[in-house]
């Protein structure tokens, strides 16, 4: 009953910083909206 | 090459704007005149020109790195979604001004182009030390045939560090090949007076952001 009750609860937790990983990660990856203007650091081919 | 974008809210393509920042390199001041444009419905990119290359001894005026920077950064700003590539214009600020004119002599594809102070011929700075590429390079005045862009020239009537003849000299360039010129200059505004700083203009800094603004909204519509 223990053992179960702990590979339910690992298992919400791997999930849950999983979403939360993947939160952080789009975070990251979206412009920033600041006052109608989105803001993003890119990078493109140069010389 | 790193650069940072700005995009206003809506949907549907938007004029786009290369900002070209000065000898100093990219400045938060710069960042801020892009946002501030964005925030009037254009999209705006400004590219750091400078953090990755050595340019050596003989200076950076229109170094083949920076021009190919320049290349990169106007193609990217193009194929963006966001962006109608019929309608693209850039602004520069000294450095930067010089290289927003010659922007628009070697893409025919830019609209609109606005200097801010930015040298035209090295040459005929009068008995200032210049050396290296800056002596070298085409004065801007020898490229305006290849220009199809409307051009707004904003300088300063006390600059210091780039006399504002260098405005006028381009402007009669511009006129006598028949180019669609502005020019517009700020009695007792200094090098760098729409900045914050001991140069600061105030009453020369509102007027050039209006009629930036206004040229581009006429020119890029």
């Amino acid at each position: 009953m223990l053992a179960h009750a702990r590979s339910v609860y690992n298992r919400a937790m791997r999930r849950s910083l999983a979403v939360l990983g993947l939160l952080a990660w789009l975070a990251c990856q979206a412009p920033v909206d600041a006052g109608g203007v989105r803001e993003a650091d890119v990078e493109y081919t140069g010389s | 090459m790193p650069a940072r974008l700005y995009i206003p809210e809506g949907v549907g393509r938007r004029p786009g704007v290369l900002v070209l920042h000065g000898i100093d390199g990219p400045q938060p001041a710069i960042e801020a005149f892009a946002r501030n444009l964005t925030a009037e419905g254009f999209v705006t990119l400004t590219p750091d020109l400078f953090s990755l290359h050595e340019f050596g001894s003989e200076g950076r005026v229109d170094h083949p790195l920076v021009l190919g920077d320049l290349a990169g950064a106007l193609a990217f700003l193009k194929q963006l979604p966001e962006v109608d590539p019929a309608r693209i214009g850039v602004v520069g600020f000294s450095f930067g001004g010089r290289l927003a004119v010659l922007a628009a002599a070697l893409h025919p594809e830019i609209r609109a182009a606005v200097n801010y102070y930015g040298v035209a011929s090295y040459q005929e700075l009068g008995n200032r030390e210049v050396g290296g590429r800056a002596l070298r390079s085409v004065p801007l005045t020898e490229r305006v045939s290849a220009i199809r862009a409307a051009v707004l020239l904003q300088h300063g009537e006390a600059d210091q560090t780039n006399p504002v003849e260098q405005g006028r000299l381009l402007h009669a360039a511009l006129t006598r090949a028949a180019k669609r010129s502005l020019l517009y200059t700020y009695a007792g505004a200094d090098h760098v007076f729409n900045f914050a700083g001991s140069r600061h203009h105030a009453e020369a800094a509102r007027l050039s952001w209006e009629r930036t603004l206004a040229f581009f909204r006429e020119n890029l519509r």
